[in-house]
């Protein structure tokens, strides 16, 4: 087909073939006091990458609100705390923080492919929360922190915002907030080719003190429920000695690990359940093994 | 610069044995080259196709009312409109070996994916908005989705009526029987009785998709005078040729089919599936007609491998030497007959006479209609199957003797000057074809794979490479074909230019292959000319002349040996001419870089000058030839295939850590772009063996009809992977060549699960070789 | 909806559907070089640099794209004046059936616009949103490390 020369021409060309006119409306707002009057109208959501809109299907939107004049790629670091724009993408978010090892590049930069990783964003990705996110541990084992605006506006804990559905509505997520600890840890996804998407991830963040583990946090994402802080795990090793060889400590601490799996990519719940189990055990050794950087990570 | 596998060139060789870039490839990483759906077709008729959404049903009535109101559409096809004649979509030589159990649109549904209706509009969203509003009023069947439970007596009928066979071979539709292959030699009773040691196994393989990055597309318009012409990803435009004058009851001669530029194909464009639709719609409207499938379509719609069932038992003496071998094979043709009596012989015909010393053999195989997505040609074409049986059952076989299976191999493979009763026994609906072979590298294949790969360190040695990681090593051999004999045939002719170039017309089917290429390295090769000067102008069926297409390993070996007779005759004629302007005799002179030279050296004139001479000045003649070739036999490429593994002990996961292919395909016309070839095959199976697999629900439909769900190796998961390309000389090939197409996807699978058994003694005997199927056999092991 | 988009240098006025993707966009304005392999986001057929930026165009809303540069693989090289890249896939054998290799050749150059001398590693991590079934990708790293080494003695 040959290139329009005149760039009418492609104009009137497309509407005589009977292209109608958009019945998703878009909207590109340039300050965020826009946002709250768009977001009100029902079936206008958020686009940033559109990966999520694009997988979740069109029909049931109205309109797109794009984000990309909001100013919502940043990265600031003051304070012990990370700031993420909701607008970065996994790539532009692993190369901010890759020269610290945070887990949370490595964890971005194994997901999906490359030209994915490049338009898949970070609010995005919170927003839709699939099961095979590699977002989502890193940033629940952070105790992350989402700030809104909208129909609400404001800043709650990720906990919070996944599990109050109100807040989910009408609003756009602006940044995220992780304290930028001096910690240990390492990341587990449970793939069948690298490229794939998750059945599983599991995250395991820790604070050491010499020999003693001061803090733990472990969390699971892709088990019944979606997601879970393995409290039961973390107990048992928060607060102990580790011996030099840690192996019966971490069994012992993985036997506490009760969650389930629905059947998923060509995996049984039981082999899901028994590798959980084996994995965990290994990513708990793995972060115990990672060297602790200004910024944490390094993945099993 | 010598590339890697470029042998060093005999003095006399100017560019057969030469790495050369294809003479498509810049115009290829450009894209100044289309595709078939890159065609620009003003004014087209863009077509959708409606789908069965039941496995198994009868279409009682459709109503088309609605979707005829939509803007734009002009016609809606469907089994009340358009002739039920019957065929096969198989593109094969005529009569072709499948069955003709197919019609354009039926009322009979098959398969989750069979078609129901077509819709032609001005626009695709017109088209695509009508399939939406067309109803249509099932009466549903009981569906079959068991292929071992396709004879039984209480089994639902797929196909019956006025199908049949167009040629005398087994076929059985009302006992759903596509085709039913068997041989038996010697006395099998005999050969198990003294037997020392009997294995005898079941194997399974799943149905696959070839994947080819570019979905299947077809245009058809009628040119200024009024002749159909027909664009389409076909592996085989003179089959697509003939079926489709068959089928929209035109002439053969007012058809043109031209192949352009092809995404990849590995059998699955070996099909007639959308040309005759575009063509009937462009036929039936003098408007040109577009068609082009979706990713979804192609996985559902189009065609499969052949998924399998084999059983296996094979006998040995103390010393090793198999004493009966048996090997039973169930293939699934899904709903429609395509390629099932061919697929099926070549899952004997291409494994059997590997080991051609074994005096005591069986083969039986059956191809059966299921309610399931069609089966038809996919590289490897049934020793793909057969053997992922065969060289595990090979591997326990040596071990069982204590023998090491590289030299069990060795030992017992076929060579040059011995022949096997199966290549007789077995053809492809027709009698097979003896023949000796006349090269077999095969040995040398087997101990420079060994070496490249460390074999002697690592076999049987369980090498913990982690606490909780073991290394296991696995082999597979395997022998392929060059083409099919006494059926394939391909054909060429040449033109000399003025200026001392070349045009040479091939029909062969250059599919991202490179046989346009090498065809014409073959053609320099003779005719002592810069490649740059031979002009190559391919399947079209107005201007080439006729070769069957891009299939059984052909083109080398077949398409080569035209090409190279026809260039010898050119040669001559060059010859003929000089020596009437040099005034000597033909027999004193020679050919040598564009000029034709006496023995003195003395007197020489130039391919330029010679061709002036003989377009304008006396006795003036087009320098031109033609040859055909059918080849007479079959000279199987070898391949030795080695996989290096890791195991994890807890979680069954095999990792594929190195992998080494050393093969035989006689001269490499072109070395790169034969190990390009050994590489593709390769990745292509080590991701069958670890993941790929068709995925149905209970009423038939697949449930992976996506790269999401179907999983195929990208550069992050490829292992180290070595080629290695013996010295071999084929004395029937061209230059020396065989063809190597197709062999090395057999090795992948069988080594991986020899591999496994090797680092922690499971056999994995179904494909895919996932974790999960791992870890259970371990945990099976553990317990007993 | 109208708008403008600026594709290989050249900017044009378009007019298109709220939800039509870039991909379709594209191939319909002529810039066939496009090519859709799974309209999944999977195989990196349909790969264009958006800003600078590799991404699959199937998965992009066109409307997103407005005002924004694209370049396709037509963009970096042609026929008569190909990008060095270009000429080291043809050198090195990385081309069977050239569907995936202006994929392949734009996930190269943005890799080696960022990384001009990436390990083994970081070029199969960069091209890893490239399907290939022809080559087994062998030749193809080879032709990525064959362009990095041309680009660095340019350079």
């Amino acid at each position: 087909m040959r290139k329009p020369k005149n760039h009418t021409k492609s104009v009137e060309a497309r509407k005589q073939r009977g292209d109608e006119v958009a019945e998703i409306q878009w909207y590109f707002p340039n300050e965020l006091d826009e946002v709250s009057e768009i977001l009100r109208q029902e079936g206008i959501i958020p686009h940033s990458g559109g990966t999520g809109i694009l997988w979740g299907g069109m029909t049931r939107i109205r309109g797109l609100m794009d984000v990309s004049h909001l100013g919502l790629k940043f990265f600031r670091t003051r304070d012990g705390t990370i700031e993420l724009g909701a607008a970065l993408s996994y790539a532009e978010t692993a190369t901010a923080l890759a020269e610290s090892g945070h887990l949370l590049s490595r964890s971005l930069r194994a997901a999906a492919t490359e030209p994915l990783r490049n338009r898949i964003s970070l609010g995005g990705s919170i927003s839709m929360f699939p099961y095979w996110s590699d977002l989502m541990g890193p940033l629940l084992a952070h105790k992350a922190e989402v700030s809104l605006v909208g129909a609400n506006s404001g800043t709650w804990t990720l906990d919070e915002y996944l599990k109050n559905r109100d807040l989910r509505q009408n609003t756009l997520i602006t940044s995220i907030r992780l304290p930028d600890l001096p910690w240990q840890g390492a990341y587990y996804r449970h793939t069948r080719t690298p490229t794939d998407r998750p059945a599983f991830s599991i995250t395991v963040l820790l604070r050491r003190k010499a020999k003693r583990i001061e803090e733990i946090r472990s969390v699971v994402v892709g088990c019944s429920g979606r997601y879970r802080r393995l409290a039961g795990v973390d107990q048992i090793l928060q607060g102990s000695e580790l011996p030099p060889d840690p192996s019966q400590l971490l069994e012992e601490s993985v036997q506490k690990l009760n969650i389930d799996f629905p059947a998923r990519m060509g995996f049984s719940t039981e082999y899901l359940k028994a590798c959980a189990a084996i994995e965990l055990e290994r990513t708990l050794a793995s972060a115990l093994e990672s060297s602790p950087k200004s910024t944490t990570g390094s993945v099993s | 610069m010598p590339r890697k596998n470029e042998k060093s060139i005999s003095p006399d060789r100017t560019h057969v044995g030469r790495s050369l870039p294809k003479n498509d490839a810049l115009a290829l990483a450009t894209a100044q080259e289309l595709f078939t759906a890159d065609y620009p077709l003003e004014g087209a008729l863009h077509c959708a196709l409606l789908y069965s959404p039941h496995a198994h049903a009868e279409i009682r009535s459709i109503d088309t009312e609605a979707a005829r109101a939509v803007e734009g559409v002009v016609d809606i096809l469907t089994y009340q409109n358009v002739p039920r004649i019957l065929h096969t979509s198989a593109g094969q030589g005529y009569p072709e070996p499948s069955p003709y159990d197919s019609v354009l649109f039926d009322r009979r549904m098959r398969f989750v994916g069979d078609r129901v209706a077509l819709v032609a509009a001005n626009t695709l969203e017109a088209a695509q908005e009508a399939i939406r509003k067309i109803e249509v009023d099932y009466e549903m069947l009981e569906t079959l989705l068991e292929r071992r439970e396709a004879m039984d007596n209480d089994a639902p009928r797929l196909h019956g009526g006025e199908d049949h066979a167009k040629i005398p071979v087994a076929y059985e539709p009302e006992k759903n029987l596509a085709a039913e292959v068997q041989i038996a030699f010697g006395d099998m009773e005999q050969g198990f009785a003294e037997a020392d040691f009997i294995e005898e196994n079941d194997y399974s393989l799943p149905a696959a998709s070839h994947c080819a990055m570019e979905p299947h597309a077809a245009l058809a318009y009628i040119d200024q005078r009024g002749r159909l012409v027909v664009i389409s990803t076909t592996q085989v435009p003179f089959h697509a040729r003939r079926i489709v004058s068959k089928l929209i009851e035109a002439p053969m001669h007012q058809i043109r089919v031209i192949k352009p530029r092809i995404g990849g194909g590995f059998g699955g464009k070996q099909e007639v599936l959308l040309e005759p639709l575009v063509a009937l719609v462009a036929w039936r409207h003098k408007r040109p007609a577009r068609l082009v499938l979706s990713r979804r379509e192609v996985f559902v719609t189009t065609r499969t491998r052949h998924a399998a069932d084999l059983h296996m038992k094979t006998a040995a003496g103390k010393d090793g030497r198999i004493t009966a071998l048996q090997m039973d094979c169930l293939l699934e043709a899904g709903a429609y007959g395509t390629h099932s009596l061919t697929v099926l012989s070549n899952v004997g015909s291409k494994v059997l006479p590997l080991f051609n010393k074994i005096d005591n053999i069986r083969f039986h195989g059956r191809s059966v209609y299921t309610n399931l997505p069609v089966s038809g040609a996919y590289r490897g074409y049934g020793a793909t199957q057969g053997y992922f049986a065969w060289n595990q059952q090979i591997d326990a076989v040596a071990r069982w003797a204590g023998q090491d299976v590289v030299e069990y191999c060795k030992r017992w493979h076929i060579r040059s000057g011995e022949t096997s009763a199966v290549f007789e026994a077995l053809g492809e609906g027709k009698e097979g074809v003896s023949q000796v072979v006349q090269s077999c590298g095969l040995s040398e294949c087997l101990d420079r794979g060994a070496r490249a790969i460390g074999w002697s360190d690592k076999r049987d040695r369980r090498i913990r490479v982690e606490p909780d990681k073991v290394k296991g090593m696995g082999l597979a051999v395997a022998m392929q074909g060059s083409g099919i004999p006494l059926v394939d045939m391909g054909a060429a002719s040449m033109k000399m230019n003025e200026d001392g170039s070349f045009t040479l017309y091939v029909g062969a089917t250059d599919i991202g292959t490179g046989s346009d290429t090498i065809l014409a390295q073959i053609a320099a090769e003779v005719i002592r000319v810069p490649i740059e000067k031979i002009i190559v102008l391919s399947s079209d069926t107005d201007l080439t002349p006729f070769d069957v297409g891009a299939y059984a390993s052909s083109t080398t070996y077949v398409s080569g040996q035209a090409v190279k007779a026809c260039a010898e005759k050119i040669a001559d004629q060059i010859m003929a001419t000089a020596a009437q302007l040099l005034e000597t005799k033909t027999q004193d002179l020679h050919l040598e870089a564009e000029k034709v030279c006496d023995k003195t050296g003395k007197k020489s004139i130039s391919f330029e000058e010679v061709a002036t001479s003989a377009t304008y000045n006396r006795d003036q003649y087009q320098i031109q030839a033609q040859a055909s070739y059918t080849c007479q036999q079959s000279p199987p490429p070898f391949i030795a295939q080695f996989a290096e593994v890791d195991v994890d002990l807890k979680t069954g996961r095999v990792e594929v850590v190195r992998f080494v292919s050393a093969a035989d395909c006689g001269q490499p016309i072109n070395p790169v772009l034969a190990e390009g070839q050994i590489e593709g095959a390769v990745v292509n199976g080590l991701s069958y063996a670890l993941w790929e697999e068709y995925r149905y629900d209970e009423h038939g439909r697949m449930t992976n009809p996506r790269f999401w769900d179907y999983r195929i190796f990208t550069a992050r998961d490829i292992p180290e992977l070595q080629t290695i390309l013996v010295d071999s000389q084929e004395p029937t090939g061209p230059f020396g060549a065989k063809s190597i197409g197709e062999v090395a996807i057999n090795g992948p699978a069988p080594a991986i699960a020899n591999a496994v058994y090797d680092a922690v003694g499971v056999r994995i005997r179904d494909l895919p070789i996932t974790p999960e199927k791992v870890w259970r056999a371990l945990s099976e092991q553990d317990r007993s | 909806m109208t708008g403008t988009l600026s594709i290989n240098g050249t900017e044009l006025r378009v007019s298109l559907r709220g939800d039509e993707l870039l991909l379709d966009l594209l191939r319909d304005l002529g810039y066939t070089e496009v090519k859709e392999g799974c309209r999944e986001g999977a195989c990196g057929s349909c790969l264009v640099l958006l800003e600078g930026t590799l991404v699959n165009s199937c998965q992009v809303l066109a409307a997103s794209a407005l005002g924004r540069q694209i370049t396709t693989v037509k963009g970096l090289g042609t026929f008569h004046q190909p990008h060095l890249i270009q000429d080291a896939f043809v050198e090195a054998g990385a081309v069977q059936c050239g569907f995936c290799t202006p994929g392949m050749v734009l996930a190269t150059f943005a890799l080696l616009k960022n990384n001009p001398n990436p390990t083994e590693e970081q070029i199969r991590h960069a091209l890893d949103g490239n399907l290939c079934r022809c080559t087994g990708y062998v030749k193809i790293i080879e032709a990525v490390k064959l362009a990095a080494e041309r680009m660095a003695s340019n350079a």
